[in-house]
């Protein structure tokens, strides 16, 4: 009997081989005034940087739940390596809390899940900028969010005025919020089940377990469509993905997307700021990239944040077949895509070079 | 034998439950055309709808129309003799010849909108400050305000008044020729895109409404998306999303929805299980607010 249950385990665990893996550049990491460590991944290409002379450095940054291997796990289709081969100079931010500098434990330890949005506008940002710049002696940069990664600098810009940053680029980055799908409001609810028991949302412990299994535990089509569109990309992209990019949700940080969820707009945790508010403070060139099929970042909350920011340049970007795309774009196939350099970097880029002369 | 006769029978009965013989009957009047869809018992309410412009109300025989009828709806179909977005006086003129037809004054009339046809509905609205004569408003596949960059529409201004055969649009082309994949090719070409504005609407009575509202928006419809309703939503004064007590249902035709998959314009009226899918949904909001 125990002999079968061992073959059983075995048979379920064998490690699935993935055969690609997140690009690699060079490592630091800065830390922020309140003493967490981030990770910064530097990629650029020297040849390129002297042929094109880009004006700003450019700073990618991931969303909730993810790290920056969102923009490293295609290869040389990555965002990273395409911005890179524009002649960009390219930092790839890991936020607080990630693998790289360190995991922070469950329970005990020095560092805890104990982080809210909060401190990724106030602390994060902040110290990415000045890092940045420092090494690079430029006198602003580009801020590339995908998703949460976009809502903080939406908030940076907008309510602590941040004016560190030249170029906005957001991609499926939601700033107003309704519970508007049963999918959604099925994760609310997970969400709020398990804070109430452990002091994270194990996302990434879960899914970097399914990645090793050879049944796939994914939920079923309408849940996961919530996150991606899973037609849009590669079963080895997604795969890769559970194993290196999905991270653990602390819990201050569910709660606050929680309350944001229920009130339709999103405040600092303690409730004194309102960011969705403070939009109309965002002045400076803006393109808000969406994806026609994404569920979290969807064109009835973006058109919205199109009409409070005041910024006088500012362009929407909807990736969609009717428009020459290659599929009607979910929320994480954005930059994962099959096709996305063709479809979603290119414009972002185009978009980019027209305002990066020097 | 006796057993064979009643059997049937019994088979009679119930085709006479189960399909609904379509009775139509048409009337010419000045700027359009009356398609009258009747039911054999007295129905439980009339959906008025507009001409859809960018296809054959025929097309509507498929799934639209025997659904509802098969509900006890009533249908009169508007068919516009020029395809275009009507003025609200011309909305007028058809809501009075509504109700000076005796067999459908006294009956609950759901103003209906369907593809672009719905978007003369929500001017209509938007324009009238008091509309008594009408019960529920119901809108399919409908956009309203395209001022904002990045949608279809206000990119490609070249689409307008054209056939989709006539499109020369480099970007458009790959996607008909997706729809010519997903449909049959002579209905993809014949379909037609109206003149619509991408100017800003001015918002004028939307908060004086109370009529009931159902709003249904395919996931991936690129002529009338879900961005596309955002300022009638906002300004619609039963649309509120954070009022519990609002009577503005809005159902958005996604597989995150649980919905057999992520609707595009032509799903909405075409996809071979739509009515179990989509419609019942539909009608059960209608029972509930009748």
């Amino acid at each position: 009997m125990k002999n079968i249950l061992s073959l059983f385990i075995i048979i379920l665990t064998t490690m699935s081989c993935i055969s690609i893996s997140p690009s690699k550049g060079e490592l630091y990491h800065p830390t922020t005034k309140d003493g967490w460590k981030l990770t910064i991944e530097h990629f650029y290409d020297k040849d390129a940087q002297q042929k094109f002379k880009r004006k700003y450095p450019v700073i990618l940054c991931h969303g909730l739940m993810a790290n920056r291997t969102y923009y490293t796990i295609n290869g040389d289709s990555s965002f990273a390596l395409q911005l890179a081969k524009a002649g960009y100079d390219v930092w790839v931010l890991d936020l607080r809390g990630r693998e790289s500098a360190g995991s922070p434990s469950w329970f005990f330890g020095e560092k805890k899940y104990d982080y809210s949005i909060d401190d990724y506008i106030k602390y994060d940002i902040d110290a990415a900028i000045q890092y940045v710049l420092e090494k690079t002696k430029a006198e602003k940069v580009n801020w590339v969010g995908h998703s949460m990664g976009g809502m903080i600098a939406y908030a940076r810009i907008g309510s602590y005025q941040e004016s560190r940053i030249a170029n906005l680029i957001t991609v499926g980055s939601p700033f107003s919020f309704e519970l508007s799908t049963t999918s959604l409001r099925l994760w609310h609810k997970a969400g709020s089940c398990t804070t109430s028991i452990l002091p994270t949302v194990p996302m990434g412990s879960l899914a970097k377990f399914n990645s090793y299994m050879c049944v796939d535990l994914t939920p079923k089509p309408g849940l996961v469509e919530v996150l991606l569109y899973p037609e849009n990309t590669d079963k080895e992209v997604i795969k890769a993905s559970q194993r290196y990019m999905i991270t653990n949700i602390a819990k201050p940080e569910a709660l606050q997307l929680k309350t944001a969820l229920e009130l339709g707009e999103f405040y600092s945790i303690d409730g004194k700021i309102n960011y969705t508010e403070n939009l109309k403070n965002i002045q400076i060139p803006t393109l808000m990239v969406l994806g026609r099929r994404d569920h979290l970042g969807f064109g009835y909350t973006i058109r919205l944040i199109y009409e409070k920011i005041q910024a006088k340049d500012k362009q929407l970007l909807i990736v969609e077949r009717a428009q020459g795309a290659s599929e009607d774009y979910g929320h994480g196939d954005l930059f994962m895509g099959k096709n996305a350099p063709k479809d979603v970097m290119e414009p972002i880029i185009q978009w980019m070079n027209e305002r990066n002369k020097l | 034998m006796k057993i064979k006769f009643y059997k049937i029978i019994i088979i009679i009965i119930l085709f006479s439950f189960c399909s609904t013989p379509i009775i139509k009957q048409e009337k010419n009047l000045s700027f359009y055309r009356i398609e009258h869809y009747k039911t054999k018992r007295s129905p439980k309410g009339i959906l008025l709808q507009f001409d859809p412009l960018s296809f054959s109300t025929d097309l509507l025989e498929k799934h639209w129309i025997p659904f509802w009828l098969k509900e006890n709806y009533e249908i009169v179909q508007i068919v516009l003799k020029e395809k275009r977005l009507l003025s609200s006086q011309e909305v007028d003129v058809i809501l009075k010849d509504i109700q000076e037809n005796d067999s459908l004054s006294s009956k609950k009339i759901i103003l209906t909108g369907i593809s672009f046809g719905g978007i003369t509905i929500l001017d209509y609205l938007n324009e009238k400050e008091n509309i008594q004569s009408i019960s529920r408003v119901m809108v399919i596949g409908t956009g309203w305000d395209y001022a904002y960059s990045g949608n279809l529409f206000y990119e490609n201004h070249d689409l307008f008044n054209k056939k989709i055969k006539e499109i020369k649009n480099p970007k458009f082309l790959s996607y008909k020729k997706y729809l010519e994949e997903s449909y049959n090719k002579p209905f993809i070409e014949d379909l037609y895109i109206p003149n619509i504005s991408i100017e800003k609407k001015k918002v004028k009575n939307l908060s004086s409404h109370r009529l009931p509202m159902l709003i249904v928006i395919g996931k991936i419809d690129p002529f009338s998306p879900e961005d596309s309703m955002i300022t009638f939503i906002k300004n619609y004064r039963q649309c509120s999303f954070k009022t519990l007590l609002n009577r503005c249902y809005y159902i958005e035709a996604s597989r995150a929805n649980f919905f057999d998959k992520d609707y595009n314009h032509f799903d909405l009226f075409l996809y071979d299980d739509v009515e179990d899918d989509l419609y019942k949904d539909m009608n059960e909001w209608i029972r509930k607010e009748f």
